[in-house]
């Protein structure tokens, strides 16, 4: 059984990745695929729709950078996405806590 | 002409099926482009450009699943947006009925300047006339020298002005609707590409066999009469016809169609 904790994650996730400096979507992608060790590994297409809701939700603000002659739309997090992503790590480990103690060691 | 990659045609794909305005459809195709570009630069490395452009848009995803994530959806098309779309198509068809129309009345002036106005708004000979008509006829036309000559001079001012009219109003409803499409009001995904262009084609042709049928039978319709009048309009309704065939196949054969088979 697989289950799709990545996706149902997603914006936490980004709201993780994007908490010390800011990137364009291509390079969050990249970012949440080493920091995870390669674990989270999803269709990159899916990434920006997260990033266009956080962004109307004020977590995240974004304007265009040009690189190489090409326009970028670079994301950066808000003092209120800071302040969410406290808000989420806190609930994550409630959360994982307690998953933890239902599923046991395993040994 | 620059060559067209895989990358330039995903993205016409992707932009025949994202809502909004034109300003959000641009950014999130920028956003989508630069990515591609990007992640086939970094595959590169170790394959050729094609492959290359490839690998990157199958690691980004279908253009369908893709458009669906954009369009903030992820199931299928709501009803009020379907309803919204078939809202935007019938206006746009009829607005183009209306110009046709217009069209058809303009060609008949300029037949009726080149011929007689008798010869393309002339009364139908098997009709008569009665004679309170006549006399209000020639109370408004005092250049006629008859009661049919009258007629068709009433019928060539009257609906050279209805006609023109209709023109107008046709062209102020197509400039609402590509104004709602802009601004994203109608969705663009909402209905087949297909849909407009083959309904068109079919009732413009439909117009101007019904208007040729007219046209041998010296038909009054309305208090509308003229052989020339009828076989104007027929004319300008097959060639309506014609170039709604030619967008039909068109739009069967782009990338939007051709997306939505594959989503």
């Amino acid at each position: 059984m697989k289950l799709d904790w990545t996706t149902s994650n997603l914006d936490a996730l980004l709201l993780g990745v994007l908490r010390t400096e800011p990137a364009h979507g291509y390079e969050v992608i990249q970012r949440l695929r080493e920091a995870s060790g390669g674990e989270f590994d999803l269709p990159e297409g899916t990434v920006y729709p997260s990033l266009h809701r956080l962004e109307k939700a004020g977590v995240l603000r974004s304007s265009w950078d040009t690189v190489g002659g090409r326009r970028r739309r670079v994301y950066e997090m808000t003092p209120s996405g800071a302040s969410a992503l406290q808000t989420v790590r806190r609930a994550w480990n409630r959360y994982s806590f307690s998953v933890s103690a239902v599923l046991g060691s395993g040994a | 002409m620059s060559e067209r990659d895989a990358i330039d045609a995903y993205i016409e794909a992707l932009a025949g099926r994202l809502d909004g305005s034109t300003i959000e459809v641009h950014r999130k195709l920028l956003e989508v482009e630069d990515h591609l570009r990007e992640s086939a630069a970094a595959i590169g490395d170790s394959a050729d450009a094609a492959s290359a452009e490839r690998e990157a848009i199958a690691r980004f995803g279908t253009v369908g699943s893709v458009a669906k994530g954009l369009n903030g959806r992820s199931g299928p098309v709501s009803t009020w947006a379907t309803a919204r779309g078939l809202a935007g198509t019938a206006a746009q068809l009829g607005a183009t009925l209306l110009i046709v129309a217009a069209a058809g009345g303009a060609v008949a002036a300029a037949a009726s300047a080149v011929l007689t106005r008798q010869a393309v708004y002339g009364l139908p000979s098997s009709a008569a006339p009665s004679a309170a008509n006549c006399a209000h006829w020639l109370a408004v036309q005092p250049s006629a020298t008859g009661c049919r000559e009258a007629a068709a001079f009433e019928s060539a001012s009257d609906l050279t002005m209805i006609l023109g009219a209709l023109g107008v109003i046709g062209l102020l409803v197509l400039a609402v609707v590509w104004i709602l499409r802009r601004v994203g009001a109608i969705p663009s995904h909402a209905v087949s590409p297909v849909l407009g262009p083959a309904v068109a084609t079919c009732g413009f042709a439909a117009a101007g066999v019904m208007l040729l049928i007219f046209s041998v039978t010296y038909a009054v319709i309305a208090q509308t009469w003229g052989r020339g009048l009828w076989i104007s309009e027929a004319a300008c309704m097959f060639a309506a016809a014609a170039v709604s065939a030619v967008i039909w196949v068109r739009a069967a054969r782009g990338p939007a169609v051709r997306a939505a088979s594959q989503a």
